[in-house]
């Protein structure tokens, strides 16, 4: 246990004890009541991680595997948009390598290779580089969970269901360059928005649109 | 300054509470009940803007609901018997 954690627990059992002699002996309750305050604080101290990830270090892990993957898009040329694909408790991006697919792929079992193909279509399989975190089963709280208190990718997120999915976004703050990965897999907060949305639904998902309106972004899904 | 929303909920929430526990002694307010209700209020608004992340399930909130639940019942009963 950290420092910080125990000293949320000695202000616990500090506040537990005012609390017990003020409501017993001195018979005071604002007494009592500040006892159980700093019960309360004291516990949550206690239960606060001493020592998170800081989001700007999950960033910059996120942005290195964006350019690993945008090299890989380059090499082989890929140009169709990628499929966000539940498969077997997670979620993997199938691009197609060959002319713009339609039909979404639908593997019964986790991919084995880099390549695969379905139905007459070879496909670049990749994770994405965020993977469902969390355990939220609603699609807005899921979306929340990973972007805005993991990552801290965005400050907010709402999610409308309207023809397809749309998700607006308040303060991206990813700056990733990255060109081809963002016309294939779309930015990383949608990349991301896109495999929480295959997870959760357990549907195909694949990043229509997307368009920044000041400090909002707007995130158009199809779900298939 | 504060360098993360965990810890500025913790602030936050021991300075709401330091705030509130004079407040309503001042008042006279002598039913414990009313202090954990504030208590509880103050500690969900102060997550539900701050949301904070926690090392396990949020017990403390758990606690709060059930004690905020219990002093509005025992305030039901009371104005219903009386």
């Amino acid at each position: 246990m950290e420092g910080y954690n125990a000293a949320g627990v000695v202000i616990s059992i500090v506040g537990a004890a005012v609390a017990a002699y003020s409501y017993f002996v001195a018979l005071s309750v604002p007494l009592t009541a500040l006892g159980v305050g700093m019960l309360v604080v004291g516990a949550s101290i206690a239960i606060t991680p001493a020592k998170p990830v800081p989001g700007r270090a999950i960033k910059m892990l996120l942005e290195s595997s964006v350019a690993n993957t945008e090299a890989l898009l380059e090499e082989v040329g890929a140009t169709g948009k990628a499929f966000y694909v539940p498969v077997k408790g997670g979620v993997y991006a199938y691009v197609p390598l060959e002319s713009a697919s339609s039909s979404p792929p639908r593997p019964t079992e986790a991919p084995k290779g880099l390549v695969t193909e379905h139905g007459g279509v070879r496909y670049l399989v990749l994770m994405p580089p965020l993977p469902r975190l969390g355990e939220a089963s609603n699609l807005e709280e899921a979306v929340t969970e990973v972007l805005v208190d993991l990552t801290e990718l965005c400050d907010s997120v709402k999610v409308a269901r309207g023809e397809g999915l749309v998700v607006e976004l308040k303060n991206p703050r990813a700056r990733v360059g990255a060109g081809r990965f963002r016309s294939v897999m779309g930015s990383l907060e949608a990349c991301a928005v896109a495999t929480v949305v295959a997870s959760v639904l357990n549907r195909v998902v694949v990043v229509e649109a997307e368009a920044d309106h000041g400090n909002r972004r707007i995130v158009k899904l199809k779900v298939l | 300054m504060v360098r993360n929303k965990n810890t500025l909920f913790n602030v936050v929430l021991a300075v709401m509470y330091a705030i509130t526990v004079p407040s309503l002694a001042a008042l006279g307010e002598s039913r414990l009940g009313v202090y954990i209700s504030m208590f509880a209020l103050e500690y969900f608004v102060a997550a539900a803007v701050l949301r904070p992340r926690r090392t396990t399930v949020d017990f403390v909130a758990a606690a709060l609901l059930l004690a905020f639940s219990l002093a509005v019942t025992l305030r039901v009963l009371e104005v219903l018997s009386s």
